[in-house]
Order: C-alpha cells, then structure tokens, then sequence
C-alpha cells in the first residue's frame, strides 16, 4: 500500500507544485492520475520515487515512511515518459540492469521469463536504437517490472504514440498489469487513457 | 553601396569556387607528404633502421600517448563529474581554475617545473618516474586535461540525469550508476576531447626535447633541424599521421552497432547533491591536487622568476615580440574568420555526401600535428616558390616569394586553426535555423547579402567567442611558428623556448607570464560569457 500524507512540494523558491496532497492507494491497485500540464502530476511520481524529496508531508509504503530512503533502495519500478532505455547496452543487458544481485544464471532465467511475458524475445539482441516506439515501451516495463517492484510508476506511457499503436499499447498495459497483480500508478493527461485501463481516477 | 555591389555578384559561383578552393588549400600541402613519402631513404635513416632506433620511438610514441590519454581523461572526466553533480563550495572559482591549464604552454610548463623541482625534490623523483616519461607524461596530462574537463562538462550537464535516474529506479547505488550508466554513455565525449589531448600532444616538440624523450615528433625536429634530411622527415609524419588513424578508427570499430545518445530522451536540469564528509574529503583533495600541480606551483613559480629577474626585460625587447605575436594572430583571426563564415554560408545549404566532405577536408588540419603540417607546408612553399620563379624569373621575381615569409606562417595558422572557426560558426548556423536565411532570400537577397545582413548580426557573439579561443590557441603555438617563421622573426614563444632552451629559464618567465596572462583574463571572459 502507498499512502501520501499532506504532500508539498516546490521547485526552487517557486510557487508550490503540491500542497497538502493526499492520497492512498491498496496494494494491487491502478491508480491513474489525471490534469493538464504543469499541475505535478509527474512530480508524484518522482517524490513516490524518491527522485525529488518531499519539502513537507510524508510518504508511506506498506505502512513504512519512506521519505529518507534512497530511490535505489524503494524497490519502485520506474517507467520514464521517454523510457529513459540505456543506449549503449542491448535490450538484454538494458532488462538485467536492476538484476544485479542474482547470479547470472538466475539472471538469465528472470530475463527469458519476462521478455516471454512481454512478447519481445526477439529483440533481446537488439540496441535501443533498432527497435520501434512501441517495443521501447514494452521494454521499459520489463525493465521495471523484472526487479518485482512493490510500486509501479509509469509517466505518461501513451505520449507521443500514433492513435492505432496507443490503443494497442493501453491493452497491453491492462494485460500485463492485470496479470502480474501489481500496485502501479500511471500519470496521463488525456482521461480517455485511464478509462481505458479501468484505472481508479484521480484527478489534479 | 557594398551591398549594392555584392546584389549583383553571380553568387552561385562564387560559392562553388570557394567551396572547392578552401578544401583544396588546406589539402595541398598534404600531398607533399605523400608525394615524397616514397623518396629512397637517407643514410641517416637507414642508420636509424639499422639501431631499431625508428620502431623504439614508435613503441615511446604508442606509450606516450596511452598514458597522456589514460591520466588526463581521468582527471579530466572526474574533475567533471564532481563539478556537474556535486554542490560545492567556491565552484566558480574551482571552475575557473580547473580551465587556467588551457592557457599554460606545455613547453612553458616543462620549464616551469624545473624550477620547481629544484625547491620539492622528492616531487622530482616521483614526476621524473620511468612511468611518467621522465615527466613528459605528467606534464602533457596535468596542462592538457582541461579538453576533456570541458567537453565532459557541458555533456553531463545535458545528457545525463533520465539514465541515472532510471539507473536509480533500478536500484543502482551511485558506484554501480558511474561505471554501467554514465562512464560509458560519456565514451564519445571523452573519446573525441581525448583525441584533441593526442594532437595536442603529437605536435609539442619542445617537452620531449626538453626532457630527453625520443618520440617520432622529436624524430621530425632532428631530421628537419638538425640534418636537413626532409625525406627521413617526412617518413617519421607520415608514420604519426598511421598511428593516428590507427588509434581512432580501432575505437570507432570497437563501438560496433552500440550507441551512447538518445534523442527521444529529454534530460530534466541536474539537482546538485551536496557531499557527504567522506565524500569532501575526497573531492576536495583531488581537486586541491590538481589545481595546485597545475595552476598554483607553476605560475607562482613563474611570477617569482619573473620578478627576480627583471633587469632582464630590456634585452629581452618585449615590446617588439609581444607586438609580433599579436600581430600574426589577429591576422590570422581576421582571414580565418571572414573564410569560415563564408565556408559556413555555403556548407549550410549542402547535403549528404558534398556536405561532408567540405566539413571533413576543411577540419583536417587541426587533427595534423603541427610538426608534421609545418613540413608539408614547408616542402609544399619550397617547390611551388621554384615553380614560380621559373616561369616569372624574366619579370624580376623574387626567388623565394613565399617560403620563410609571414605568408607560409599565417597559412599555417589557417590551415591548423579554421577547424574551430568553421564548426563553431557551423554549429551556431544550425542553431539560427536555415528558415531565417530562406526569408530573408525570399525577401529578395541573395545568400551573400544574406550573411552579411541576418547571419553576422546574429552570430556576432559565436563570432567573438571562436575569435577569442582562436588567439589562445596562436599566441601559446610554437612548433608552426618555430618552424615557418621568418629568419629572425621572435615571438613570445619562440622566446621562451629559445632562452629556456639555453638554460635561462628565469628570463623565458617573463614572456611565459604575458602569455598566460593574456589566455587566462580570455578563459575567464569565455566562461563568464557561456554561463550568460
């Protein structure tokens, strides 16, 4: 469970982004969180992230406050709004990132495992570069999603895509996060998205 | 009226002419290198050969450059590292000092240092090492590191934060994040500002000559100088220029189908941490290292000799070199300039393959060591003189019109340095955006109004910037100058290196300080301006 306690944040001496934000999410929950730009609706997701600190308020994950923990250390999967895939490393390496506590045959196995899950086998080989937006994403979520994080982020996963590919992206979406029974919160501007995913809205 | 005149100029052949004239310029005197690369051999080489002398200065070269390249671009890249993600105290300051070093000749550095020695001894045993080159290593890294500071520096502040920020999320702690994220997706950028250290690097004579170190670039100096012998000369260039090639296409290759950058990703602005104590302690330290090695002994050393010797400044006639120093560097400047905005003008409007190779041949003297580029030059000027002189020689002409006059020095200088005019001026052209320059031609000028109407105005600031590294780069420059100057032409550097050459160190400090003052009030000018 992810609970948000009379958040506040500012960037710089700016006005606040957030004041007082509230907001509870059970765990195996979707949670989409809707409004128009510039409101903070990403900058949740960084602070859920550890990678903004909150100025006030406090964030709890399964009942634990997690202010003062470092991000590599929240074992929250992350999937960047330009999935942020590392370009020098093939997809392969790119999956295995966050795996490097395991052996490598262990590795190996978590990797065959949910690149099947995710249908992209294929490009294991591949550099960034030679794959499609499309397949970007769905290697960013397995990127994020092969570490078992107890949270997953996901920052406008629907941006930029042409409408036929972002139709086939949102069922995917629902697919894999049905299946894998886990807590996500997903940002969008466009409220069609977080119907589309039967998502819990809420709005900013 | 200028305008006026310049309407009514055919300017698509002018360009064509000047598209195909610049390139080729630069290009010719190459060609001499190749040409008389197949010469036979001299006796002085073939005695060379025989001692294995030729493959030992390979194997010093190949050494030389791996471990300059190995320790500046580590303090290069580390200097960086902490300054772009690091909140620390006095970083303007720390900044500023970690660039000075690009203002320090390195042959005036070498000198400098001896001094220092007599003061530090056990800083001699450890500098003077086996491992350092008898110093050559220390003092190549320690003042030309700044390349990689630099160019590190601006790319880690705009490439970076996503991937770590994914790395974080992945749970990667800040170790893990430095050597799988960042180090590598830096490759490029330390690769290509590493590159710059080589050239730098390969076309210094002084420093090895100084410190007794047999390289090919020294191998160039005592063929050309002190035999006479411009075919060995010629041999030992053409065998740097392979190295060269060698080292960076073999790191090209190696990247196979990787890549280090992606366009899609927009990195957010970078929030500075600020260092734990174990963290200060070790920032701190290095960087007090580094600037002290590189900035405070050697030039406090330099004003301490400069002032003790004083009396000495008259002989020395400073006036006079300093005047002609300034003077073949702002001409310089100014063709350079007027030929790269030109060049530039026409570049921006070609494509694929034309485009590249105007980009390519018009950059290429600055990867020449200046060694080898003052040879061809020179041998180029000798036979095109002889040309000259026999078909004029009815009509009076001069037997040697261009060699050893200001004109060979001054092409020398535009060959070595309108790389950095023409891609800085190219880089802030695509900045403008061609769509400027088409409305002012559909407006009704041609491309030549154009530029003097839309582009100068606009890139007046990049103009003054690209003019300003220009003259750090001619007024620290001696091999091209040493080598292609006028009999009896001085200049601060030829100066320097004559009287430190003498062993009258204290007397080059006084021409070694003007230098250095004059490139560090630019570097603090430059910086202070690209913050702006």
């Amino acid at each position: 469970m992810i609970k948000l306690k009379n958040i506040s944040f500012k960037y710089d001496k700016q006005t606040p982004v957030l004041k007082d934000f509230n907001l509870s999410i059970k765990e195996g929950e979707m949670v989409a969180i809707q409004g128009k730009s510039g409101l903070g609706k990403s900058t949740i997701l960084r602070l859920i992230a550890g990678l903004e600190k909150v100025d006030s308020g406090k964030i709890y994950l399964d009942e634990k406050c997690i202010n003062d923990l470092p991000t590599n250390q929240r074992n929250v999967g992350y999937v960047f709004q330009n999935h942020a895939l590392f370009p020098h490393l093939t997809i392969r390496k790119n999956i295995a990132y966050g795996l490097f506590k395991f052996s490598a045959s262990k590795r190996k196995e978590l990797v065959e495992e949910v690149s099947r899950k995710l249908s992209i086998q294929e490009l294991l080989d591949r550099y960034p570069h030679e794959i499609s937006g499309g397949q970007k994403q769905r290697v960013a979520i397995a990127r994020s999603l092969v570490t078992k994080p107890k949270v997953l982020l996901l920052d406008e996963p629907f941006t930029g895509l042409d409408p036929d590919l972002k139709k086939q992206i949102r069922i995917d979406i629902k697919k894999i996060l049905s299946s894998s029974n886990i807590t996500s919160v997903l940002v969008t501007h466009d409220i069609e998205d977080a119907k589309a995913l039967g998502a819990r809205i809420v709005i900013i | 009226m200028i305008l006026n005149f310049l309407r009514r100029v055919n300017v698509k052949i002018f360009f064509i002419m000047l598209g195909i004239f610049v390139p080729f310029f630069i290009l010719l005197p190459m060609t001499e290198l190749a040409v008389r690369f197949f010469e036979p051999a001299s006796i002085y080489y073939q005695t060379l050969i025989e001692n294995n002398a030729i493959w030992r200065s390979v194997l010093t070269t190949i050494e030389l450059i791996l471990k300059v390249s190995f320790i500046s671009a580590f303090i290069g890249f580390v200097s960086a590292y902490i300054m772009t993600f690091y909140d620390i105290k006095f970083s303007k300051v720390i900044n500023i000092l970690l660039i000075i070093p690009l203002g320090i000749p390195v042959y005036v550095a070498a000198y400098t240092y001896t001094n220092i020695f007599h003061f530090i001894p056990f800083l001699e045993i450890i500098l003077r090492s086996n491992f350092l080159m008898s110093g050559t290593v220390f003092i190549y890294s320690m003042f030309l590191y700044p390349y990689v500071y630099l160019a590190s520096k601006s790319y880690l502040n705009k490439n970076m934060t996503e991937f770590m920020n994914a790395s974080k999320t992945l749970g990667g702690h800040s170790l893990r994040t430095f050597f799988k994220v960042i180090l590598p997706i830096s490759r490029p950028v330390i690769i290509g500002s590493v590159a710059f250290v080589l050239f730098e690097t390969l076309s210094d004579f002084a420093v090895v000559e100084y410190y007794g170190v047999l390289t090919l670039s020294r191998y160039i100096n005592l063929a050309w100088f002190a035999n006479g012998d411009f075919v060995s000369a010629v041999k030992f260039s053409v065998y740097i220029l392979f190295i060269l090639f060698l080292l960076l296409f073999t790191e090209r290759m190696s990247r196979g189908r990787k890549r280090y950058s992606d366009a899609e990703v927009h990195h957010k602005p970078i929030i500075k941490k600020t260092p734990t104590l174990k963290e200060s302690i070790g920032i701190y330290s290095l960087l007090i290292f580094v600037i002290g090695l590189s900035n405070v002994l050697p030039i406090g050393q330099m004003i301490i000799s400069a002032f003790n010797n004083l009396d000495q400044v008259e002989n020395l006639g400073i006036l006079s070199i300093t005047f002609n120093s300034l003077k073949i560097t702002f001409i310089s400047i100014i063709i350079i300039v007027i030929f790269a905005l030109l060049l530039t003008t026409i570049t921006i409007y070609l494509k694929g393959f034309k485009k590249n190779l105007v980009s390519s041949v018009s950059t290429i003297g600055y990867m020449i060591p200046s060694m080898v580029l003052a040879l061809g030059l020179y041998m180029f000027y000798i036979r095109f003189d002889q040309w000259l002189y026999s078909v004029f020689h009815g009509i009076g002409l001069n037997r040697m019109l261009f060699t050893s006059t200001l004109a060979v020095l001054i092409i020398g200088f535009f060959i070595k340095f309108f790389a950095i005019a023409y891609t800085n001026l190219l880089s802030a052209y695509h900045k403008i955006g061609i769509n400027i320059l088409e409305a002012s031609e559909t407006l009704g000028e041609n491309k030549l109004t154009t530029m003097f109407r839309v582009s100068i105005p606009m890139l007046k600031k990049s103009i003054i910037a690209v003019s300003i590294i220009m003259f750090i780069d001619m007024i620290k420059e001696l091999t091209i100058v040493y080598s292609l100057r006028p009999f009896n032409f001085k200049t601060l550097s030829t100066e320097v290196y004559r009287y430190a050459g003498n062993e009258m160190i204290n007397i080059a400090a006084f021409p070694s300080l003007i230098i250095i003052v004059l490139c560090t009030i630019l570097i603090i000018y430059l910086e202070r301006g690209s913050k702006k």
